[in-house]
């Protein structure tokens, strides 16, 4: 045996006739012995096939075949054909290559026939064991010729394997359907540009180099760089992230929020929209307020949130998460233009048109109030909630006062070309107060203090909004919204649902797994019931111990209560309790 | 109070490059709106922009100043100097008020970069499927497209001349692409 290295493996079985555009135009194909491959047999619609397409490989008599089939279709039409000249073209192969059986010994090798769907020469024969007899259900059970290529490198091979293993001849088996559209494999799919920094755009916001020069550490967050959290000299993740979630409960930190989803909701019916869309009452919104707004599938589960402010009357800034951006936008378009076209409403994604700078802490309103210029800052002038139109250091700004930490905060959005100056004015402003930029793992724990969920996180698709504890989010007396019917399905009312709860351990050291289960009992034996699992889990320099959210079944009836987190070799007790672990009162968050 | 008015930064800020028969630059800085509206209200629109937004598909109307890009049946990309935002928005707003229509400033949330040369259209073809000979794809025609993995707008601005324009947090990995596609075009 011998190793190379190598970057790319490219792998052919040798020629295959193309006779994917002559099966469509209704043709039969004929199964040539001699090239091991099927070819076009006779014409049924205006189409004449010429070259490789027909099994014709070698250069010369490809251009020969050409001319030929150009020349007969001329007389067929009633022209009188004249030669332009001829060249003599080099000589190429003329072979079609079958496929070749590696030396091995039978059933303790693996022989892949589809490199893309990892299909064996084993796959296919069990096929035929279980009985399937046709060639399309092969296909279909072993998934051979279902790839990006369709089948074009292993449709052949599989077409042989199968007729072996059935005692048939391939003109017996036939061949799978030529479905439309014909797309080449290109060899820019095998061996293009999609490689190293190129081989996914990495999105990045405004502030990312500022972030980068102060050794953030990032995190991937679909296509997005995200700032994890901000290491001192010598420090690790969990005494970095301690630092900054005491510092922004202490004083005030700063994080980069630029990646959230925005969507411009702009029209006469942008209220109705919004109404009839999301789960919350939109009309008692009035301009200049905030709401916390959620959006369920049809089928009553979440599928993201985010704050929805009314900037005009017919002019909603809606946000989403960084993750649900282009599904909410996708479900949105939808509805506007095949369910409601009615309406006149239109959606434009901002998602990069502002920086967002959020100052969270009980010294935000100190640092932001002497930048910032027409807008009253106040208790009163600005509550939680609200959103006001200004200039941040004499810049056009949108200000929010909201909060995902579950203190005094707001969130600066600001034109993405000034985010870069405006972050870097408002962190030296915020030096005599000690701000800190803070990353998304200390904003993580931050929320599970306050038990604000994350989608993706607490929610799998299959979470209510009761069961996450957001019901009072429901627009109670709205006859209509995606998802309403479902939610009154009696599965949904069920009061054993799993439901979101805090979980504190014994030990306040010890931090729990996400994704345990949670057991009824202490000696639990495979198979048991499951009661839940967890969702987050975090060491909490707060609350200076552990603590984790999860969803039980029938969580909130089971507050006070002990239950046990499975654990390979043994169990760890934990105490149900409320899932708002830090001001349950709100009184920082509204200070 | 310190004004950053100045301190603007775009994310293809200094950039340049420039390989044998095709070079890019950054576009001059741009005020950019998407614009939404239906029948009569687009002819008013026209009037106060200065510039018919153009009612056939993929196609531009271009004053040198003011631009007008067909996105689609209902909406049009509006493109100006950066130092005519403010002026358009109010030119805008104020004929509009009370029609049916969005106006939305998407300046900063866009980026956009200009091609030109002999092989700018062969370093496109690189990452985007259409046919880009000038036959097919003429000058002053516009289309939403994709580049690679991006989403793309392209514009023919001349016969060797391409605007290409996506989202912000895109521009670095547009702009890296057709670096390569360049550099593979003359390796």
């Amino acid at each position: 045996m011998r190793r190379e290295r190598c970057d790319l493996v490219l792998m052919s079985r040798g020629l295959t006739p193309s006779v994917h555009l002559f099966s469509q135009s209704g043709g039969t194909l004929r199964f040539d012995e001699r090239l091991d491959a099927f070819v076009p047999g006779a014409s049924v619609a205006r189409e004449r096939s010429a070259g490789g397409c027909r099994g014709i490989f070698e250069l010369s008599a490809v251009i020969n075949d050409g001319f030929a089939a150009g020349e007969e279709a001329a007389k067929a039409a009633g022209f009188v054909v004249v030669r332009a000249g001829s060249r003599p073209y080099p000589k190429g192969v003329d072979k079609a290559f079958s496929g070749v059986e590696p030396p091995r010994e039978a059933f303790t090798l693996k022989s892949f026939v589809d490199f893309e769907n990892d299909v064996t020469d084993k796959d296919i024969k069990l096929a035929t064991r279980e009985g399937f007899r046709s060639v399309e259900h092969v296909k279909r059970y072993t998934t051979v010729g279902m790839a990006t290529d369709q089948g074009k490198t292993s449709n052949a091979n599989a077409l042989g394997i199968t007729a072996a293993a059935l005692d048939k001849s391939i003109t017996q088996l036939g061949h799978t359907t030529f479905r439309m559209p014909y797309k080449p494999v290109t060899l820019g799919t095998l061996a293009g540009m999609s490689r190293a920094s190129l081989f996914d755009p990495m999105r990045t916001t405004p502030m990312h180099e500022w972030a980068a020069a102060r050794g953030a550490i990032f995190e991937d967050v679909g296509q997005w760089k995200r700032a994890r959290y901000f290491p001192q000299s010598g420090e690790d993740m969990r005494t970095a992230v301690n630092r900054e979630c005491r510092t922004v409960r202490s004083a005030v930190g700063i994080f980069d929020a630029s990646t959230l989803g925005k969507i411009e909701v702009v029209g006469r019916h942008a209220a109705e929209f919004m109404n009839r869309l999301y789960a919350n009452d939109f009309t008692k919104l009035e301009t200049g307020q905030c709401r916390y707004g959620i959006v369920l599938r049809e089928d009553g589960f979440l599928l993201d949130d985010g704050v929805v402010a009314r900037i005009a009357a017919e002019q909603f800034h809606v946000t989403t998460t960084t993750g649900g951006a282009a599904r909410v936008l996708g479900m949105m378009e939808d509805l506007v233009q095949t369910e409601w076209p009615e309406l006149d409403v239109w959606l434009t994604s901002t998602t990069d048109q502002w920086a967002v700078i959020a100052v969270q802490g009980p010294e935000a309103r100190t640092l932001l109030a002497p930048l910032t210029e027409g807008i009253d800052l106040s208790k009163t002038g600005m509550p939680h909630m609200s959103v006001r139109e200004g200039r941040i250091l004499g810049i056009p700004a949108r200000l929010f006062r909201v909060s995902f930490t579950g203190e005094l905060g707001y969130e600066v959005n600001v034109p993405a070309d000034y985010g870069l100056a405006v972050w870097e004015a408002i962190h030296q402003a915020g030096a005599p107060y000690g701000i800190v930029p803070y990353g998304t793992e200390t904003m993580h724990v931050l929320r599970a203090e306050k038990g604000y969920i994350i989608v993706g996180q607490e929610t799998d698709g299959t979470v209510t909004p009761d069961d996450v504890g957001l019901s009072r989010t429901i627009g109670k007396s709205k006859s209509d919204f995606v998802g309403k019917r479902s939610l009154a399905r009696p599965a949904m009312l069920d009061p054993d649902r799993r439901q979101l709860v805090g979980l504190l351990t014994e030990d306040p050291s010890m931090v729990l797994e996400e994704g345990a289960q949670i057991v009824p009992t202490a000696k639990y034996v495979i198979p048991t019931k499951s009661y839940g699992y967890i969702t987050s889990a975090y060491f909490s320099a707060n609350l200076n111990r552990s603590s984790a959210l999860a969803l039980v079944a029938a969580g909130r009836a089971r507050i006070g209560q002990r239950l046990f987190v499975a654990m390979p070799d043994s169990s760890i007790s934990v105490q149900i309790v409320h899932p708002v672990f830090i001001d349950p009162q709100e009184e920082r968050l509204n200070g | 109070m310190v004004d950053l008015g100045d301190r603007t930064l775009g994310p293809l800020f200094s950039r340049s490059f420039s390989v044998g028969g095709f070079s890019m630059v950054p576009a001059p800085e741009s005020c950019r709106f998407t614009f939404r509206a239906r029948g009569a209200v687009v002819d008013t629109a026209s009037q106060a922009f200065g510039v018919a937004l153009p009612r056939q598909a993929c196609s531009t109307a271009n004053t040198g100043v003011r631009a007008a890009l067909w996105m689609g049946p209902d909406e049009w990309l509006l493109i100006g100097p950066r130092s005519e935002k403010v002026l358009i928005e109010r030119q805008l707003t104020e004929v509009l008020a009370g029609a049916a229509h969005s106006l939305v400033d998407v300046s900063h949330g866009e980026a956009a970069l200009i091609m030109s040369g002999t092989k700018a259209a062969v370093a496109l073809a690189a990452g985007c499927p259409l046919d880009l000979h000038s036959s097919v794809f003429a000058i002053g025609m516009c289309t939403r497209t994709v580049l690679a993995k991006a989403q793309i707008v392209l514009w023919r601005t001349g016969p060797l001349l391409f605007y290409v324009q996506t989202s912000r947090s895109l521009a670095d990995y547009v702009w890296r692409f057709l670096e390569q596609a360049g550099m593979d075009l003359n390796a």
